[in-house]
């Protein structure tokens, strides 16, 4: 069956998984992702941006939080207008798994330690360290990508042109606002206390 | 499977003829398919395990081991078809 193929579950397994299930187990890749991420240095800025530097471990749970909360209240907002029939704890479940492929962020920063080359290297955008952690963070952030349009879908059951303007809309405004709200945060709440 | 549109001019059919299978007694006329006729074996199939399961969303996505949204984005797929039919 169609369904049951690794891209189906890769890609879109919101077919069998959502609401309080999806959100559960998204949960705990985030909580996963945040304890790798404080290890690593390695901080979610934004829905789908990374940096490095020294932070206190704590920050990347609240980063995580607000990546999470903006997406999960704009597309709640966004389906409120355009979809007839949809259930919040849908779009806060499949935006918390579709979060899932982030953890591999700070992994490849756990392999590649592209944090050193910004304190060793003179022109550290050149060094081979963030080259390959640019060259494969990429397909992971493309991954979380289509993994929200097929939350969308699933969670708002917007097809056609709707859901791609739906998407694309939403998917901007979420990036904006959590990296405005992540930099807020970062220089009211963190700041301080360094 | 009941034919429902023309195979010449994909126009959608009528019931010309009923006949009693006991009597052989024939009734003609112009009957229009009801719309449940209309969907696909699949979505006929949805319907009857639907009403099996009492109408409970949250039973159908156990039984198709689909998650709720999915099975009321089915729901409300066939719901929109019928409401085309019926227009």
């Amino acid at each position: 069956m169609k369904s049951n193929s690794w891209g189906n579950l890769l890609f879109n397994p919101f077919n069998r998984i959502a609401g309080w299930q999806a959100f559960f187990i998204g949960l705990g890749i985030v909580i996963l992702s945040g304890i790798f991420g404080g290890l690593t240095n390695t901080w979610y800025t934004g829905l789908f941006d990374m940096s490095t530097g020294a932070l206190p471990f704590w920050s990347g749970f609240m980063m995580l939080g607000i990546d999470i909360a903006t997406i999960v209240v704009v597309m709640s907002l966004a389906a409120l207008i355009v979809a007839k029939d949809f259930r919040i704890i849908d779009i806060l479940g499949t935006m918390t798994l579709a979060r899932a492929p982030m953890i591999l962020l700070p992994l490849l920063e756990l392999f590649l330690n592209a944090d050193s080359a910004f304190h060793t290297s003179a022109d550290p955008t050149s060094s081979p360290s963030v080259i390959i952690l640019k060259i494969l963070g990429y397909p992971i952030v493309l991954w979380h990508i289509v993994l929200i349009y097929n939350g969308l879908r699933t969670s708002a059951n917007l097809n056609g042109a709707k859901l791609i303007v739906t998407a694309i809309i939403t998917i901007v405004i979420s990036e904006m606002l959590s990296q405005y709200l992540v930099k807020t945060a970062i220089a009211n709440l963190v700041v301080p206390y360094i | 499977m009941l034919p429902t549109h023309c195979p010449s001019c994909k126009h959608q059919l009528k019931v010309k003829s009923l006949v009693c299978e006991d009597c052989g007694t024939e009734v003609n006329g112009s009957y229009a398919l009801p719309p449940l006729t209309l969907l696909s074996p699949e979505e006929q199939d949805f319907i009857l395990t639907f009403v099996r399961k009492s109408g409970s969303l949250k039973d159908m996505a156990a039984h198709l081991k689909l998650s709720y949204p999915t099975v009321r984005n089915m729901l409300n797929d066939i719901i929109a078809k019928i409401d085309s039919y019926e227009k």
